[in-house]
């Protein structure tokens, strides 16, 4: 015990540590236009980098050893659950969501589109796991058209991005005449076609009060060795032979998943921070800035504008893909408006119009959620205010979080617009300059 | 065709809440070019209060939420209609305010979130149960001459109240000075302001009309014999959206219009969908208003009454 907790404190040094000497670092200051290009800035971005690494490796590992040790909350205030792997699938959500969030932020931010329909691109990934996937025997005995067409999950992750890219590409006739307002109305519009096709599309989708059950992604390579992102039927992931905690009693956790999804908002990520670099990436944050002036400089608008929604619905369909194989249903009520409403929350907080923002708000959002959610006992038992049904008057946890999230919105949106990364921003300008003011 | 007479009237029925929902939207929109996505939330607000004010209806099998009163309902009906107008009076000097000459997109974002905390806010107070309102209206109908066609007794006070709504925002807005110096802040606000008016006055008014207008139409939602008080009231503003559309997004008239042509059309579709165009699926006719949106965007971006965007390069 003691051991770990020496283990957990040094580790958390060395991170303050590297994170203070990365941001104290001048060298990001370029001199020439290779070291302008670099991926990775001198010292500074490449400390951050392991920083990242180190508590990525760090959060699966210390869940399994948590969850193996049996490690239990003192009762009283928290109720005594098993601190197993239930934060390592939260951790997993909140990747999902980041990928979904950074292709909204690319959208908003980056090319200035407002788009509230987020949660339909969503949903075209989740269906698209379900039409690509391998076949699960109950879904064709329920006369489904399309039990899966038994595609290798990295293909299935590839065509679920081109479907949401062709499916958001046809916004861009819209985007080119309407912008601001009307955008807005247009694309919470969408969310409510789509709503209509998952109820009413039974061949694909099930149907209303039916849902089909979504295949998981196949990431078997080998023969014999099935390897898929769902704890089903044994199958084992590909990740937990290296990371898997030996489960006794609680603990269940499988790293593999979070590694699967981390990797995945990984490249999306490096993706995205590479596009905003390139042409393309200029083109959107020019036609953001003026769309009139873009244009007379030789920014084509339609082209521009089209591809900032495909490669928004490629981000949001991905991250569908992701939580359908995590959730084995989904039915219309998932991608409602709320959905997209939330992922707009995150990136207001995250940061609207940078990358690490969106994964800094998914990650803020989904576990700020799931916090209140587990010390919802304890609270209830508590605090005599807050109460669990639904139907009643009263404070419930849900309510709570709504309205939480509603006040961080607007207070981000009056005091802090840059979001958690405007603040990151500060407090490097600070450490940079220190000891000066 | 005493059938389509029928969908009609129920159309036009609809048509008239939906007109006072896309006048709610107007209103802000010419004053502070915000898009109002709280109003859904002001709109349930507006029937939890005459909730508040008049009592659970007699009906016992309901289980009752937090009254204060049991007023008759024509007087809750302004007291809520007052209330939420100093709610969005409140929402435009402390929210809407912050975000002048902010991107449109702040602004969007900060409306949704107020609408969130109201909308959840009633919710904490009252639950998220059907409250039926204790409301003077029954099943009866009202015959209207021509055979086999009958409106019911809510229907036709909807639309009588609609249009008496309709009609005097209109000559407040036309023939008043607060109404005069609503347009001229609209056209020109710095002129306006040179000639003494407060633009500031004008824009918590404005929010105040457009927010008791948007009680009243949850209220009528509210209101009438197998209709209650709950949380799916506020999903009948985003029907305001194509209305306002269709009519001009900047434009009174073309509100009024377009909301009655929306319920029309969502009426009409709704009573054929079942024989003719079962295919589309269950519940397509809620997606006809958005349909016909998209359509009149992509031939004519300003709607039929609003004034086109001039933009200066």
């Amino acid at each position: 015990m003691s051991g770990a907790l020496l283990g957990l404190l040094l580790l958390a040094l060395t991170s303050a540590g590297l994170i203070w000497w990365s941001v104290r670092d001048r060298s990001a200051y370029v001199t020439n236009y290779a070291s302008d290009l670099r991926q990775f800035r001198p010292n500074g971005r490449k400390w951050m980098a392991l920083v990242g690494l180190l508590t990525m490796i760090s959060i699966p590992v210390g869940s399994s050893w948590i969850g193996y040790k049996g490690f239990h909350l003192p009762n009283g205030f928290l109720p005594g659950t098993p601190f197993n792997d239930r934060w390592l699938l939260v951790a997993c959500i909140a990747g999902v969501y980041a990928i979904a969030a950074m292709g909204l932020n690319m959208l908003i931010g980056n090319a200035g589109q407002i788009s509230l329909g987020h949660a339909a691109f969503v949903s075209v990934g989740a269906f698209a796991l379900g039409f690509f996937g391998r076949s699960i025997a109950t879904n064709s005995e329920r006369g489904l058209l399309h039990a899966g067409n038994g595609f290798h999950g990295l293909l299935v992750l590839a065509f679920s991005a081109i479907l949401g890219g062709l499916v958001a590409a046809a916004i861009g006739p819209f985007a080119l005449r309407l912008r601001g307002n009307y955008l807005a109305i247009v694309s919470f519009a969408l969310v409510f076609v789509a709503q209509h096709l998952v109820k009413n599309w039974n061949g694909m989708t099930g149907g209303e009060g039916n849902p089909r059950t979504l295949p998981a992604l196949d990431f078997t390579l080998l023969p014999g060795k099935t390897v898929t992102l769902r704890d089903s039927s044994g199958s084992t992931n590909f990740f937990d032979t290296f990371f898997s905690s030996n489960s006794s009693g609680n603990a269940t956790d499988k790293p593999g998943y979070f590694w699967t999804i981390w990797i995945v908002v990984a490249v999306m990520a490096l993706f995205a921070r590479n596009l905003l670099r390139s042409r393309h990436g200029r083109a959107m944050m020019a036609v953001r800035d003026r769309d009139l002036s873009a244009e007379v400089i030789g920014v084509r608008q339609m082209y521009t504008k089209t591809w900032a929604f495909a490669i928004s619905g490629a981000y949001g369909a991905v991250a569908g893909c992701l939580y359908g194989s995590l959730f084995d249903h989904v039915n219309e009520s998932t991608f409602n408006l709320a959905f997209s409403i939330a992922f707009v929350t995150m990136i207001v907080i995250g940061g609207v119009g940078t990358v690490p923002g969106s994964i800094v708000g998914a990650l803020f959002y989904v576990f700020t959620q799931e916090f209140l959610l587990y010390f919802q006992d304890g609270l209830q038992q508590n605090l005599p205010f807050i109460q669990s049904d639904p139907a009643k008057s009263g404070l419930t946890i849900d309510r709570f979080t709504l309205l939480l999230f509603g006040f961080l919105l607007i207070v981000f949106l009056i005091r802090y617009p840059e979001g958690l990364m405007g603040m990151w921003r500060k407090i490097k300008r600070y450490a940079m300059t220190w000891p000066l003011p | 065709m005493s059938n389509f007479l029928n969908y009609f009237v129920n159309g036009v029925a609809r048509g008239a809440i939906y007109a006072l929902i896309a006048l709610g939207f107007v209103i802000v929109y010419r004053a502070t070019h915000v898009l109002n996505f709280a109003q859904g939330a002001i709109m349930g607000l507006g029937g939890y209060l005459v909730y508040l004010f008049s009592g659970p209806s007699k009906d016992q099998t309901f289980a009752s939420s937090w009254h204060i009163a049991t007023l008759p309902y024509w007087v809750a009906v302004p007291i809520a209609m007052l209330i939420s107008g100093g709610v969005g009076m409140l929402i435009e000097r402390f929210i809407v305010r912050r975000f002048r000459g902010r991107p449109v997109f702040a602004a969007i974002m900060a409306t949704l979130g107020v609408g969130i905390i109201l909308e959840v806010g009633a919710q904490t107070v009252w639950g998220s149960g059907s409250l039926p309102l204790r409301n003077p209206f029954d099943g009866k109908a009202v015959q209207l001459g021509l055979a086999g066609l009958s409106i019911r007794r809510v229907d036709l006070f909807t639309l009588l109240v609609a249009l008496a709504v309709a009609g005097g925002f209109i000559t407040f807005f036309k023939k008043t000075k607060m109404g005069t110096a609503m347009r001229a802040t609209a056209a020109d606000q710095e002129a306006a302001m040179a000639q003494g008016i407060s633009a500031n006055l004008i824009f918590a008014m404005s929010w105040g009309i457009a927010a008791a207008i948007a009680a009243l139409a949850g209220i009528l939602l509210a209101s009438g014999p197998d209709r209650s008080v709950e949380p799916a009231i506020s999903l009948f503003a985003l029907v305001g959206f194509p209305a306002i559309v269709l009519g001009g997004i900047d434009s009174v008239e073309g509100a009024l219009a377009g909301g009655m042509l929306i319920g029309i059309v969502e009426q009409v579709a709704a009573g054929y969908e079942p024989r003719y165009a079962s295919f589309l699926g269950n519940g397509f006719f809620s997606l006809t208003p958005y349909l016909l949106m998209l359509i009149i965007l992509l031939v004519r971006p300003s709607g039929f009454f609003g004034t086109e965007e001039v933009r200066r390069v």
